[in-house]
């Protein structure tokens, strides 16, 4: 039987020729083919360690809570938070969990060119296109039993984004170049970082994909909002790298306390970069205060000076007027709520309303101050100007 | 993986094989390399050029079920003319 036979009676088939005897150079570039292909369509490995979920914050036993609940129903979850705060170790925890025998298999819609995409995750068929040399599956058939993460969703071009709200409907695919229906058995979870309800008054995201997709919705704390967490991210890195490297690290005191001062913008990926360049710094050593970057060092200095600045305000709006405790007592709980208001009220009138330089100006993260308006019934559209 | 009846000449493409840097080859007939895999990854199939049509299309479709993603090689004799 012959390669050009075969492909007629099995067109989903990555079928090369060669040959026998083999000759070396036609061996030779079959096998880079393949090696290229593989590099295109590389199934997301397992990566036991790093789909631990680390912590105990308040925030992060929630997010632990819900991936329980969610894992072992085939509901689709929306995984949001900034940049680096650990959607795909959410991901991979909740498949993990889900018993699904499948793989887990992860695209990152932001990292494919527009052009690219829709034979990425849904295949192509032989001569479908000038290059497309042999049939392919695409990632959704892959995931096939398994889970399928659509990471950075919210960079997905929006002719895309129809394509996948019809295969959420229909749990079918239509591989590029072919008319043939697909069932697709996989569990959906999509992550971004974008914040969705603005692309979709943008008109850069559908409103029906938006609610097909928030089924289950997660959303991850930035990691300065779960200071908790990062003793316990430090050790975990501390052990794996150290593990890696066959060096041992230990960081001090006062090292410790600049980190969990620190703002981390780029979350636990930035936590992890700065243990890993610690480990080739001072492989073996004690990580002092004084070992650690500037910058890190000095934003932390700078966040530290807030409360002080911020209590010399305080004392010149009371004008140094201590409160005292009336003769008949007083509710403490419901008197320190009525402060925090009205801190809240005039971080708020300070900032023209914009929550984060709010959050700022009070020393507390923004999903803190957001979740104490709502709570406080607060207007947040409130001006300087009265 | 390469698959063909005479293990004579599977020996040999997997020689060529591993001599072209890809490690890890292993050989073996159509009725037993299923069970010879088992759990393991294949990067590719080469498909002997003894097999009959009948074990190259039962071949190709255990292979569809495995993984339709996995490359197969197919090897013909060159024609004499």
């Amino acid at each position: 039987m012959i390669a050009s036979d075969l492909h007629k009676e099995y067109p989903w088939a990555r079928l090369h020729s060669l040959h026998y005897p083999v000759r070396l150079d036609a061996l030779g570039e079959v096998l880079t083919e393949i090696r290229a292909a593989h590099r295109q369509t590389d199934h997301s490995d397992p990566k036991p360690d790093a789909g631990r979920l680390i912590g105990h914050s308040a925030d992060t036993t929630i997010v632990r809570r819900l991936i329980e609940q969610v894992a072992p129903s085939l509901a689709t979850v929306l995984i949001t938070g900034e940049s680096g705060t650990g959607k795909e170790v959410v991901a991979r925890q909740i498949h993990e969990k889900s018993g699904r025998k499948g793989p887990f298999v992860a695209v990152n819609c932001g990292a494919i060119p527009e052009n690219l995409l829709e034979s990425e995750l849904f295949g192509h068929t032989r001569g479908a296109f000038t290059g497309a040399v042999s049939a392919r599956a695409g990632r959704f058939e892959q995931a096939k039993g398994g889970t399928f993460f659509l990471d950075e969703i919210g960079d997905m071009p929006t002719v895309m984004q129809v394509k996948l709200l019809r295969v959420l409907e229909e749990r079918v695919i239509e591989r590029v170049g072919s008319a043939e229906s697909i069932p697709v058995d996989v569990r959906l979870i999509a992550a971004t970082h974008r914040d969705l309800p603005k692309r979709i008054e943008a008109g850069r995201f559908r409103e029906d994909l938006y609610y097909r997709l928030s089924v289950f919705p997660i959303e991850i704390s930035p990691l300065r909002d779960r200071s908790a967490d990062i003793a316990p991210l430090v050790d975990e890195f501390i052990r794996r790298l150290c593990a890696e490297e066959s060096v041992s690290i230990q960081i001090a005191g006062d090292a410790m306390d600049v980190l969990q001062q620190y703002s981390w913008p780029g979350n636990v990926r930035e936590l992890a970069n700065l243990i890993e360049r610690l480990v080739v710094v001072k492989p073996n050593g004690n990580v002092r205060r004084r070992d650690l970057p500037w910058p890190i060092v000095e934003r932390e200095e700078a966040q530290s000076a807030k409360p002080r600045i911020l209590s010399s305000k305080l004392d010149a709006v009371s004008g140094g007027v201590h409160v005292s405790l009336p003769s008949n007592g007083l509710d403490l709980k419901q008197y320190l709520a009525k402060i925090e208001q009205d801190m809240i009220h005039q971080a708020l009138v300070e900032s023209d309303g914009v929550v984060q330089r709010a959050a700022e100006l009070l020393g507390v993260g923004r999903t803190t101050l957001v979740e104490k308006i709502r709570r406080y019934e607060l207007n947040t559209a409130k001006k300087k100007a009265h | 993986m390469v698959v063909n009846r005479a293990g004579a000449a599977a020996d040999n493409l997997k020689e060529l094989i591993e001599f072209m840097d890809a490690p890890n080859v292993c050989t073996a007939t159509p009725a037993k390399w299923r069970q010879q895999i088992g759990d393991s990854r294949l990067e590719a199939v080469f498909i002997g050029p003894d097999l009959s049509d009948k074990d190259v299309r039962a071949l190709v479709d255990d292979i569809g079920r495995l993984d339709p993603n996995i490359p197969i090689v197919m090897l013909s004799e060159e024609d004499e003319a």
